[in-house]
């Protein structure tokens, strides 16, 4: 009895693993403790900048930047694609949208020949499908992954038009400047989809009538099933579907009562921008960014300085915002090491694209070399579920 | 194997000991209400140090490598069970001053892993009354046995 109690602290006390770093994925970015950059690249209708801050054991944050055709056919069209995909309760959900969801964008663009709403909802479905056959899969070995989920923010630049698209509360700014005064003006484009939005818990007291439970004030944040605190996602099954929502599911998850239709949604929330010559850039960045900065200070901070290194310095500002709340120095905050740092800040990723208005106005025809970068971060060697598993980790992987 | 009666006769020597140690022992004191929005100004901590608030809201700044010790990082975990993770404010620990200042004379004194276990036992049995936080292959019963 005792020794398995005693098992369990040793579970919960893992070694550090820290001998195992290694950089991100592809090449481009740079690793400086737990930031990774690539400060500047090209794209086809502009330059970015895009950054990564890891607080998580397991980057939980996932991020892409692909930049020529937008089809599976050489022929395009052309245009740049931009994912942010924040997880939660492990990295398993963003990363599998990491590795799929752009390719099936590629694969319905081929079917339909252009770029649409209707290609982009399609690809999301593909993905939250493919997912949720993934869980299917490794329910019976791995539960805890019915568990794991993600926020999802797409951007997609083609024949002068942006498609943004999301589910969750990463988001889209838009920096206009305006003619008049010169002024730059913070234009969110993306809709999101919290519970701390009232509109968003009318939305789910309206199609959950019978259950006024639905949304419930929790540590004092809104939480859906005082569970999750977005509405829309890719993965979290165990909301989606009652099948997942039973044991060996950790309790705290599970549901009193079993549900006929899914509480979560994965329906993407989709508008179409067509983009003007004053329309200088936009930032995609997880919550961990926004949580600190507001659209205005973001927008303002990009357009007074250089575009090279604009997203390491937005995450720069929001951590110097986060150590100010937390009551200790900015130089102190970066030695903290990722797992601990969670209860500092959040993952934070930010990719920052400018528009070159005679590019951008360029026909998606124009053929252009292809770029493909993916947001960084330190792993460990083997794929865990973190922090959900620790208690069994003895007995997974 | 650890016994119980050897586990129970750590923790009550690791209290004597803080008790004796706790005399000596003093924090920076600052009133502060930790849900209160940061937009007031407040003191930053020296450097090499970060600020924790206990559950009846004691202010205690502390050297970043008790970050590294597993009794911190057993308490964060309880904290964002507790509370969630922290927004806008500081950091809450769910522990009440007294035992905040055992933990940190415990760390002081270097006190051995097995000692240091007895202490996570404790803590996590006093702070966190619901049995959630356990796996659920763990018969809640198992729990009485640190409830010194």
């Amino acid at each position: 009895m005792l020794s398995e109690l005693m098992n369990f602290f040793r579970a919960c006390f893992r070694p550090r693993s820290d001998r195992y770093i290694h950089t991100g994925s592809d090449a481009g970015g740079r690793q400086d403790g737990l930031l990774w950059y690539k400060d500047s690249g090209q794209h086809l209708n502009g330059d970015f900048s895009m950054a990564v801050v890891q607080a998580n054991n397991l980057l939980e944050d996932q991020s892409q930047f692909e930049s020529g055709s937008l089809s599976l056919n050489e022929t395009g069209p052309f245009g740049t694609f931009i994912g942010v995909y924040d997880g939660h309760g492990g990295p398993e959900t963003s990363r599998y949208v990491n590795n799929h969801l752009f390719q099936h964008l590629k694969r319905f663009t081929a079917e339909q020949q252009s770029m649409s709403v209707d290609v982009i909802r399609k690809a999301y479905q593909a993905t939250e499908d493919g997912f949720m056959s993934l869980v299917t899969k490794q329910w019976p070995l791995k539960p805890q992954i019915a568990a794991v989920g993600s926020c999802c923010l797409v951007g997609v630049v083609c024949n002068g038009t942006l498609y943004i698209a999301n589910l969750g509360d990463s988001r889209a700014v838009l920096g206009r400047v305006m003619k008049a005064t010169g002024e730059v003006l913070a234009i969110q484009l993306s809709a999101e989809h919290n519970v701390c939005i009232e509109s968003v818990r009318q939305e789910l007291h309206s199609l959950h009538p019978e259950d006024p439970q639905i949304v419930v004030l929790k540590h004092n944040v809104w939480r859906v099933k005082g569970l999750i605190q977005i509405s829309r996602s890719i993965g979290d099954v165990y909301l989606k579907k009652a099948e997942f929502n039973r044991e060996p599911l950790y309790a705290k998850f599970r549901l009193r009562e079993p549900f006929k239709k899914p509480i979560l949604s994965a329906e993407p929330t989709i508008s179409v921008h067509p983009l003007q010559p004053h329309d200088q850039f936009i930032i995609f960045a997880s919550d961990g960014l926004w949580e600190h900065l507001t659209n205005q200070e973001a927008v303002d901070m990009v357009q007074n300085h250089p575009h090279s290194g604009s997203a390491r310095r937005l995450i720069k500002a929001a951590l110097q915002e986060a150590a100010k709340k937390r009551e200790m120095r900015y130089s102190d905050l970066k030695k903290i090491d990722r797992g601990v740092r969670r209860h500092f800040h959040d993952d934070i990723t930010v990719i920052v694209v400018f528009l070159d208005s005679n590019l951008v106005s360029r026909a998606s025809s124009v053929k252009s070399p292809s770029i493909s970068v993916r947001g960084g971060g330190i792993n460990l060697p083997h794929n865990t579920l973190a922090p959900l598993t620790t208690p069994m980790e003895a007995g997974s992987t | 194997m650890t016994s119980a009666k050897k586990l129970l006769k750590l923790a009550k020597k690791w209290q004597r000991l803080a008790n004796m140690k706790r005399k000596r022992i003093s924090f920076p004191r600052a009133t502060r209400n930790p849900g209160e929005s940061c937009n007031t100004p407040s003191v930053v901590a020296d450097k090499g140090h970060f600020v924790v608030y206990t559950a009846d809201q004691r202010r205690f700044v502390l050297p970043l490598e008790y970050l590294n010790k597993e009794i911190f990082k057993e308490l964060f975990r309880m904290s964002e069970e507790e509370f969630g993770l922290p927004r806008n404010g500081a950091i809450t620990l769910p522990c009440d001053a007294v035992s905040m200042e055992y933990v940190v004379a415990m760390i002081q004194q270097k006190v051995a892993k097995d000692l240091e276990k007895a202490l996570v036992m404790s803590i996590s049995n006093g702070c966190y009354s619901s049995s959630s936080y356990l796996p659920p292959d763990l018969p809640n019963k198992q729990i009485l046995i640190c409830s010194f």
